[in-house]
């Protein structure tokens, strides 16, 4: 059990706070900015601009920089850095539903980052844009929002046991 | 053990009166002039390259982001808040300080920020909580008093900022359209939740050292270049 800064008495009142104000400050930046992670790739593939591209690029670049200098600050809350070296190469972060192989982690990455990727360009902004246009008021954006909500629930009630019962079914089960 | 005494604050001695020569009270005008005159000049972005006391430390602002109005701090900030890279930078960074805060409250690694999973923890999160449900969550967010309220926060961000700076426009579509856009949402967010994170959590596990997510991030590239490519093709098409 990792154990951060706070303990686990006052980290369960700050996660709200502290969430909501790093949500200000990426939502007020981006609307600025206008950020996007597939605009980069697209305008990259389209017309060769750099700048939406370099923000994603940054993002990962940072995100390993931070890692590391947390993981020398507080070595306790950064207990499975570097991922890769400490719990296998190929097993990914938990977040995806449980209870598969290790292949079928590579094809819940492969699969759905194509068709995300595909999506999402077709609408024109990833899920952070859409949500930065919908507080802007595209109407359009909004109802990706809303979409969004609804299929969290559906997420969580249908398609997460849909999928798992579907790999097993396909021999992927641990 | 040593005691602490008033010689380990060298702010304390300057300003102690028993303690102190005229010496230290010589210099405090001049680091009150110091610290007053450098945060006037922070808030006011006066021209600080006319002023010689400052020169020296003129921030040097890269190339991309130089014109006839970075010379002042204020205008530099503004510059940099309208540049992805910075925003980038800033995601990455408060990211990791966020979850060496708030791990003990459980929850998965590399969770600071993404769109589809803390849109999921806030939607389940308060349903749960409004309908006594028990829908799936991550632990970060069942434990919590509330969800993780970092997409919230995106939203009143966003309209504070369009608003602000009068771009938050009202723009309508068909219903049609709004039809593709909600059952796209529904599908987005699915496929993302499959995978365990938006293209931001691919990011930020790709930092964290999770390969899978590398995988990820090519495969959106490709589909996002297959989707650009068929918009290139329907342009022509309609162009000719």
């Amino acid at each position: 059990m990792a154990t951060g800064i706070l303990p686990k008495e006052a980290a369960v009142f700050f996660v709200p706070l502290v969430t909501l104000l790093l949500g200000l400050l990426i939502g007020y930046l981006a609307q600025r900015s206008g950020y996007c992670s597939i605009g980069g790739f697209r305008d990259y593939f389209l017309f060769r601009h750099t700048r939406l591209l370099s923000g994603y690029l940054t993002l990962i670049v940072a995100a390993f920089v931070g890692y590391l200098i947390f993981w020398f600050l507080t070595p306790a809350a950064m207990e499975h850095f570097f991922w890769a070296f400490t719990s296998g190469p190929a097993t990914p972060i938990p977040g995806a539903p449980g209870g598969l192989n290790t292949v079928a982690y590579l094809i819940f990455s492969v699969i759905p980052g194509f068709l995300v990727g595909f999506i999402a360009v077709l609408l024109g902004g990833c899920p952070i844009r859409q949500t930065v246009m919908a507080s802007e008021g595209n109407y359009k954006a909004a109802w990706f929002f809303i979409g969004m909500c609804a299929g969290s629930i559906l997420f969580a009630a249908l398609v997460s046991g849909w999928v798992v019962a579907l790999m097993k079914a396909l021999g992927f089960g641990v | 053990m040593r005691m602490f005494s008033w010689q380990d604050c060298w702010l304390g001695i300057l300003y102690h009166p028993q303690r102190s020569t005229i010496f230290p009270y010589a210099l405090s005008p001049f680091i009150l002039e110091f610290a007053i005159g450098n945060s006037i000049f922070f808030l006011i972005g006066a021209k600080i390259n006319r002023n010689p006391y400052f020169q020296k430390t003129l921030i040097k602002t890269p190339l991309m982001l130089r014109d006839e109005y970075s010379n002042t701090i204020r205008s530099t900030l503004s510059l940099l808040s309208r540049h992805p890279a910075f925003l980038g930078a800033l995601i990455g960074i408060l990211a990791a300080c966020s979850q060496a805060l708030l791990i003990s409250a459980g929850g998965p690694e590399a969770y600071g920020f993404c769109v589809a999973c803390h849109t999921r923890d806030m939607v389940n999160g308060i349903t749960n909580i409004v309908a006594h449900t028990d829908l799936a969550l991550a632990a970060i967010s069942k434990n919590s008093l509330l969800p993780v309220l970092s997409v919230a926060g995106v939203l009143i961000g966003g309209y504070i900022a369009s608003t602000f700076h009068r771009e938050h426009k009202i723009r309508k579509g068909t219903k049609k359209e709004y039809f593709i856009y909600f059952i796209a949402g529904v599908l987005v967010l699915n496929l993302a939740m499959i995978f365990g994170g938006c293209p931001y959590r691919a990011a930020l596990r790709t930092g964290y050292g999770d390969l899978t997510a590398v995988l990820f991030i090519v495969a959106m590239a490709a589909g996002v270049i297959l989707g650009a490519y068929l918009m290139l093709k329907k342009a022509e098409k309609e162009a000719v």
